[in-house]
């Protein structure tokens, strides 16, 4: 067997591997219930004013309540959803136009649980039962408005599921593992080897080869940290996908400056100042994109601004320090050029 | 460890490093980093540079002490 068959055998037996391990650990669904209720909206007043939903658990445990709220196209009333244990027992509220995948780790005993679901189509009504059941500030109320009148056809769905608070993580993991396989298969079977030589020489191959290696290793103990902490229940301060962004953002802040510090970043004959002012040109964009997402939260403008923020920060800063280490290495570079000239 | 023999066999044909490194078709800054011994390169390209400068393998890149 050659080197290539070799890979590519060793790469398809990883990819079926990932996958089963990705569905073994899967999280299972445990019990769910789903309804498609049309809304009638009159002079701000909703037909049907709820509908429930329930499902029966039958083990004590851990579960994540999935709740998913949607339509064709977005109705303009708030939809809140109260879930109880039997009809009175509040344990979880949530509120929004149209979520989907919203879910909640509880730990649940046997029994009937229910899920009411408030169509919310004035401020008022908002107000009531805002200060009744989501004890205030589950969504900003300047977004209720008075719905148009007329049908709207909406979708609900409640899922019981194995708590993993890991699995995101595990799956995206999974994922890269898949992307990065799928990518050796690929370049195993094309003239890859030619094509690189004319972009980058023999040490700047070398050099890139590294930066990936680098970075795949930082990524993958980010990911086992994150993974250990969600088995942990460690309370993190950012959402799964935000972590998930700033580890890949990392990682490839690595790849570029570890690429950009030993001159592997552009191919021999490219200009890096165009990367140096395309560098410069997005971290300004990102940070005042970061500016205001930040601001719009303040305002209540946006949803999570302050995570996009975070993530728009975090991409300006990588996008800065990279500008900045090709500026210092260009001048470096031009140093010694004047240096060598016989 | 520096590799001065290289650095010595270029200057004497007053050649810069852009230009060695364009004649063998690699960076400015990789033939800078074999200069410095910063990087051992391979031996098709050992044989490159040995071409352009007009030297043998052994008078560049062996080693005597």
């Amino acid at each position: 067997m050659t080197k290539k068959e070799k890979m590519i055998t060793f790469s398809v037996l990883g990819i079926l591997v990932v996958i089963c391990l990705l569905i073994c650990l899967a999280p299972k669904k445990l019990a769910s219930d789903e309804k498609n209720v049309p809304v009638k909206i009159k002079g701000s007043v909703a037909d049907p004013a709820y509908t429930e939903l329930s499902v029966k658990i039958e083990k004590r445990g851990e579960y994540d309540i999935v709740i998913d709220c949607t339509d064709s196209e977005t109705p303009k009333f708030i939809t809140g959803a109260t879930f109880m244990r039997g009809k009175d027992k509040i344990l979880y509220t949530t509120a929004g136009i149209c979520f989907r995948d919203r879910r909640k780790a509880l730990e649940l005993e046997p029994g009937l649980y229910v899920l009411r679901i408030d169509h919310i189509a004035s401020a008022d009504a908002f107000i009531k039962l805002n200060n009744a059941q989501y004890s205030g500030g589950m969504q900003d109320m300047s977004t209720v408005g008075s719905p148009d009148d007329g049908e709207y056809f909406m979708s609900y769905k409640l899922k019981a599921v194995e708590s993993k608070p890991y699995y995101t993580f595990v799956l995206v993991l999974g994922i890269v593992l898949i992307g990065i396989m799928v990518s050796v298969i690929f370049l195993s079977g094309s003239d890859r080897k030619s094509r690189a030589e004319e972009k980058y020489d023999e040490r700047q191959t070398a050099v890139r080869g590294r930066s990936y290696r680098q970075a795949f290793y930082v990524l993958l103990i980010y990911f086992l940290v994150l993974v250990v902490l969600r088995l942990f229940n460690a309370d993190l301060p950012l959402s799964d996908w935000t972590l998930i962004a700033m580890g890949l953002l990392l990682a490839e802040g690595i790849q570029s400056s570890f690429s950009i510090y030993n001159d592997a970043y552009f191919k021999f004959r490219e200009n890096p100042l165009i990367g140096i002012q395309i560098f410069f040109i997005c971290a300004v964009i990102l940070g005042a994109c970061a500016c205001i997402s930040y601001f719009g939260q303040i305002n209540n403008n946006l949803p999570n601004g302050r995570e996009i923020g975070l993530i728009y920060l975090l991409t300006a800063a990588f996008s800065a320090f990279d500008a900045v280490l090709l500026c210092m290495k260009e001048a470096k570079n031009k140093r010694e050029e004047r240096y060598e000239k016989p | 460890m520096k590799n001065l023999k290289l650095k010595a066999a270029r200057a004497a044909l007053d050649m810069s490093q852009q230009e060695l490194a364009d004649k063998v078709n690699v960076s400015r800054q990789t033939i800078n980093a074999i200069e410095k011994g910063d990087y051992n390169p391979t031996i098709n390209l050992c044989i490159a540079i040995c071409k352009t400068l007009n030297k043998t393998l052994d008078e560049l890149f062996w080693d005597i002490s």
